[in-house]
């Protein structure tokens, strides 16, 4: 016998749909308690980085944490930008940060659309390579790659800290951008095609725009791999002018006060100054993340 | 507040009164006229001719010596000296670094010296001078610590030059530091360096009076007697310890690891770590080395006296659990004492003092002489500039600098020992220790870095509370570890 | 005769050989790859082909170096008893890391996509661990997890249960570090990839599975993770490409210890090069560690093809 299809009546209509509205509460409701409980998590280190920023480093040392300052010094602020000079460093880094993500950005989606959608000899090859430049741990290649920029005379400029946005951006901008630009159809590139276009107008009209999830990730990824970046400043820049944030912060830390006295409170309202500009980007930024990917023309 | 900006004007005044103290004590070098005695002539004769118990003749002449004043100017001759030097140096000592950069640059107005500062923690900057050396870029004026091990090397490998010859022409009176600091930095025969910071290290209990007061314990001698026997520290640490069950109010003692407190440990009743020579381990076949190693291995790993290891970071360091009264001693030196005493905050809990190891059967002090250096570029175009530079990072005025606005601890140089103890009292009960401590064997394969390692590492599991070995089987591994390090090629 | 069509097949195999949609395609792949493969050859092809020479030396740094040929290479597999040790404690590592992480970024990302109100708070909360510099972070947990006086050890004394030492105990201090590193990235940059990748996944899809009647969890098993699995497949490449070289953690937290139970490999490969100056050992490990990278790699990328669904290829 054949199945039946059962007819719903207006009752069992108005039940299911109550109990799938109940469902759905309940699966938000775990969802909403499930995320603030991870959310509290998380967030209680900066919290705490932000708290002890304001406090004195009397109540830092003391044996059970003060969770809020007794009063907040707003102090420690002045005074960091005060003993070093943190704004210089900020503003540094920021120049390498805006000279890198275009970099990045613009020859990380050429590499990535090569490798995404045309066929070349050997492109196997070359992907495998690429992937490979990831996996040599950066110790051994360091003091070559040392004498290479200190003989080109490029010892204390930015110039070795940069250039390799622009040479590529790295192994992981390109892999990344590839499986994105995998993943949409290649209908869209042959309709453009189709049209006229040239290869650059299809990878800046048609894939571009659609990209931009994930070239907006890759630019935050790229100012916070640079904000946060120690060890590649630290060899490379000599002058206390052109530190960057990371190098100063651990600057500050080695550094003893004129008083002698502890520093601690200082340190962490360093490193909530060193936070902050990034998160604030990252709030900003968070719009290109909403949108969704609209596929007008597509047939499923 | 305004008890800490009270506590950091006091502070600020006793800075300003440390830069009078100094100003006053600076010798005006702006114009020194040097008088140069100058023998001209010098004539000895006496001539006795005696005859069978006549004195018959007695000449005499008498000896001429001609004084001859030489005003020699001696800044216009030091203006006279050109050149550029580059002062590499691991950390940043802000105020101090533009303090001898100034009172140099008026000694000698036509040198000019660069500084390029350290950033990071000094392992991680002397991997960047490794590199720069590499590449040809390390400047002038260096600072490889004998006390990190990476002055051997620095020594074979040719990065830094014997200053014998510039001490010679200089005619520099090297007692002006403690000799055992001058010490750290002879090697093959020859001395490398200046000293620049140095401590008697790992030599005392850091105590706190408050917690032994508890116990009975009326007061302290004084430590430079050396009068508390081993005994009574036994004693005092198994009273003072307060635990119920799984928590522990109070610790009694915490042990220090590492290459220098393990090395101490086995110096207290008269055994070493490795021999002097620096090619053996010698502490796993001798009774009084592992005495000590075994009465720190019973009151951590048997008896559980001490804090789990690993803890450092904000509000439970030693220095902040002996201050909140939650650590009766622990092993450290001159260093700790000075930073735990600046971490007592209520003084019902704690009164930071120290207890200086007893003396040895054989009279020695058990301690290890640490310490930094600063040298000179093997291949440094002007190696007297330079010389003359780090005299002056280490003079009177220099090291004094460094203790009071330098951050550092530089106990180096006895007369400046009596102004440092006018600020921080707690350095007199050292004095004797920064004379007669012992020095540092260092391994002569010069592979220093591999062998502390491999002592922070077995000696952590040695001493391991948490999961306990034995301790005839730690000793073994742990002498078998660092034997392997001592006996790999040279560096 | 014959040699007219000899000719016409001698043509047509020519073009053939040589057709110009080949040539675009070569033209056009090596155009757009061009600058990366300047700074391939130009930044790190010289320096990695010195390092390999090296990894055949006894190299200081210091003084020239000294063929020795495969001596590194012995010795690390013979007298390095640190090689064996620092291989486990690694491997150990990334198998608790990397399945977590992974598992973990892809279960957030898809509660984040879910569209429930404050998305951008809680996509901010979860993102403040990378936030924070690594010294701060660890630091901060040094003291959380402190055996004696940490909060994390009072609460859970409180109750009632023993806990363990943490970075003190030789048994719990990798997998705390594990704890830690997963605290700092499961909400991080992976995190925002799938996000991203979950961006890219079509809405017309899922209304489709819904009007077929799938429930939320069907349409996950059946729409997202298909269509993620490019994404997925990024991060866990990436992910065990990470795990097996990281060792910054390590650095700061525990320094290797307590007896080496975090001496991880990326750890003895930093030790020899930058602390005993064994440049030429150091290069042996890293080139060593680097084959074994590319394999595993290569391993995932043939696998790969079974399960990872490209749905623009």
């Amino acid at each position: 016998m054949a199945t039946t299809t059962h007819i719903l009546t207006a009752e069992e209509v108005a039940r299911t749909r109550a109990a799938f509205r109940r469902r759905r509460a309940i699966g938000r409701f775990f969802g909403y308690l499930f995320l603030t409980i991870f959310g509290l998590f998380f967030a209680f280190p900066l919290y705490w980085t932000i708290s002890s920023s304001l406090q004195t480093w009397q109540e830092l040392r003391s044996f059970y944490p003060h969770l809020l300052p007794a009063v907040p010094q707003w102090n420690n602020y002045v005074q960091v930008f005060t003993y070093v000079p943190f704004a210089r460093w900020m503003l540094n880094t920021l120049i390498i940060i805006a000279i890198s993500i275009p970099g990045s950005l613009i020859t990380g989606t050429m590499a990535a659309y090569a490798f995404a959608r045309f066929n070349f000899f050997g492109k196997n090859v070359w992907f495998l390579v690429m992937l490979g430049t990831m996996m040599i741990p950066g110790w051994v290649t360091l003091i070559p790659q040392y004498i290479l920029f200190f003989k080109l005379k490029l010892i204390n400029t930015y110039v070795p800290l940069t250039i390799g946005s622009w040479l590529g951006g790295g192994a992981f901008t390109i892999f990344m951008l590839r499986q994105f630009i995998m993943s949409i159809p290649r209908e869209l590139d042959e309709a453009a095609y189709i049209d006229g276009a040239s290869p650059l107008r299809i990878l800046a009209q048609v894939l571009v725009p659609l990209m931009k999830p994930a070239l907006t990730t890759l630019a935050i990824l790229t100012f916070l791999g640079h904000w946060n970046d120690f060890f590649g400043p630290f060899i490379y820049l000599n002058k206390k002018d052109l530190f960057t944030v990371a190098v100063g912060l651990r600057f500050f830390q080695t550094m003893p006060m004129e008083s002698n006295e502890p520093k601690d409170h200082l340190l962490m309202a360093a490193a909530s100054v060193t936070t902050i500009p990034v998160l604030i980007v990252f709030i900003l930024a968070q719009r290109y993340f909403v949108q969704g990917v609209v596929m007008s023309g597509l047939k499923l | 507040m305004e008890t800490r900006l009270s506590r950091r004007t006091l502070l600020k005044a006793g800075a300003l009164l440390a830069g009078g103290v100094l100003a006053g004590c600076a010798p005006k070098v702006v114009e020194v006229t040097k008088i140069v005695e100058k023998p001209v002539e010098k004539i000895v004769e006496k001539t006795v001719v005696v005859e069978k118990e006549k004195v018959v003749k007695e000449t005499v002449v008498q000896e001429k010596v001609v004084k001859e004043t030489v005003v020699v100017d001696a800044a216009a001759k030091r203006a006279e000296v050109k050149g550029k030097i580059v002062w590499d140096t691991f950390r940043a000592n802000p105020p101090w670094d533009k303090d001898r950069l100034d009172s140099f640059k008026q000694l000698y107005p036509n040198v000019e010296v660069e500084l390029r500062m350290g950033v990071a923690d000094q392992q991680a900057n002397y991997a960047k001078w490794y590199a720069m050396e590499a590449a040809g870029d390390l400047g002038d004026v260096l600072q490889f610590d004998p006390s990190h091990f990476h002055f051997w090397r620095a020594a074979d490998k040719n990065i830094i030059m014997p200053i014998d010859d510039l001490v010679a022409a200089d005619n520099t009176d090297l007692t002006q530091w403690y000799e055992q600091f001058v010490n750290m930095s002879r090697y093959k025969g020859k001395l490398w360096g200046l000293p620049s910071w140095g401590w008697s290290g790992f030599d005392c209990l850091v105590v706190n009076e408050v917690a032994l007061n508890e116990i009975g314990v009326k007061e302290l001698p004084d430590p430079q007697q050396y009068a508390v026997t081993w005994d009574q520290i036994l004693e005092w640490i198994h009273k003072s310890h307060k635990a119920s069950g799984d928590k522990v109010e109070r610790y009694g003692f915490n042990w220090a690891g590492g290459e220098a407190g393990f090395t101490v440990m086995c110096r207290w009743f008269g055994g070493e770590l490795i021999n002097p020579e620096g090619t053996k381990t010698v502490f796993q076949d001798d009774e009084k080395a592992l005495k000590g190693l075994r009465m720190v291995y019973d009151l951590v790993v048997k008896e559980k006296l001490a804090p789990a290891p690993g803890a450092l970071g904000q509000g439970v360091s030693n220095e902040i659990a002996c201050a909140e009264g939650r650590l009766t001693m622990y092993h450290c030196g001159s260093l700790c004492a000075v930073n735990a005493q600046k971490a007592v905050k209520d003084n019902t809990k704690a009164k930071i003092t120290v207890i200086l190891f007893p003396k040895r059967e054989d009279g020695k002090i058990p301690s290890q002489i640490r310490g930094g250096a600063w040298q000179v570029h093997k291949t440094s175009k002007y190696p007297m500039i330079a010389y003359q530079f780090i005299k002056h990072l280490t003079s009177k005025e220099g090291c004094l600098g460094f203790n009071l606005f330098g951050g550092n601890t530089a106990l180096v140089r006895p007369d400046v020992l009596p102004l440092l103890i006018a600020q921080i009292p707690m350095y007199k009960h050292f004095l004797n220790n920064l004379a007669n401590g012992m020095v540092i064997h260092a391994p002569a394969n010069s592979r220093g870095r591999e062998y502390t390692d491999a002592i922070a590492q077995n000696g952590a599991k040695l001493m391991d509370a948490i999961k306990p070995v034995p301790f005839e089987q730690g000793v073994k591994e742990m002498a078998a570890e660092i034997q392997k390090v001592l006996d790999t090629p040279p560096a | 005769m014959d040699s007219t069509i000899t000719a016409q097949i001698a043509i047509t195999r020519a073009k053939r050989r040589i057709s110009p949609a080949v040539i675009r395609e070569n033209v056009n792949g090596y155009l757009f790859l061009a600058p990366w493969l300047i700074g391939f050859f130009g930044l790190f092809l010289g320096p990695a082909l010195a390092s390999l020479y090296f990894s055949f030396t006894q190299y200081d740094v210091l003084s020239p170096s000294k063929w020795i040929g495969v001596g590194n290479y012995v010795k690390m597999f013979t007298a390095d008893n640190l090689f064996y040790t620092s291989l486990a404690r690694t491997l150990y590592f990334t198998g608790l890391s990397v399945p977590l992480g992974v598992f973990g970024s892809m279960v957030l990302a898809i509660l984040l996509n879910m569209k429930l109100k404050g998305t951008v708070i809680y996509r901010t909360l979860f993102f403040m661990p990378s936030l924070v510099p690594l010294v701060s972070a660890v630091v901060l947990w040094l003291w959380l997890l402190n055996p004696d006086w940490g909060i994390v050890n009072n609460a859970l004394r409180y109750i009632g249960i023993k806990p363990p030492a943490w970075f003190a105990d030789r048994n719990w201090a990798l997998p705390s570090l594990v704890m830690v590193g997963l605290w700092g990235s499961i909400g991080g940059t992976r995190m925002i990839i799938f996000l991203a990748g979950l961006q890219g996944i079509p809405e017309e899809l899922y209304d489709a599975a819904a009007i077929d009647g799938a429930n939320t969890w069907n349409r996950i098993r059946h729409v997202t993770i298909p269509l993620l699995s490019p994404t997925i497949f990024f991060n866990l490449v990436l992910a065990i490409i990470g795990a097996l070289q990281a060792f910054q953690g390590a650095f700061v937290a525990t320094e290797g210890g307590p007896a080496y139970a975090t001496w991880f490999f990326g750890l003895h490969i930093y030790k020899h090069a930058f602390d005993y100056w064994n440049m030429g050992y150091a290069s042996a490990l890293a080139w060593f560690f680097a084959v074994v990278i590319i394999g595993l790699t290569i391993l995932q990328q043939r696998l790969s093809t079974k399960w990872v669904f490209y749905y623009g290829a």
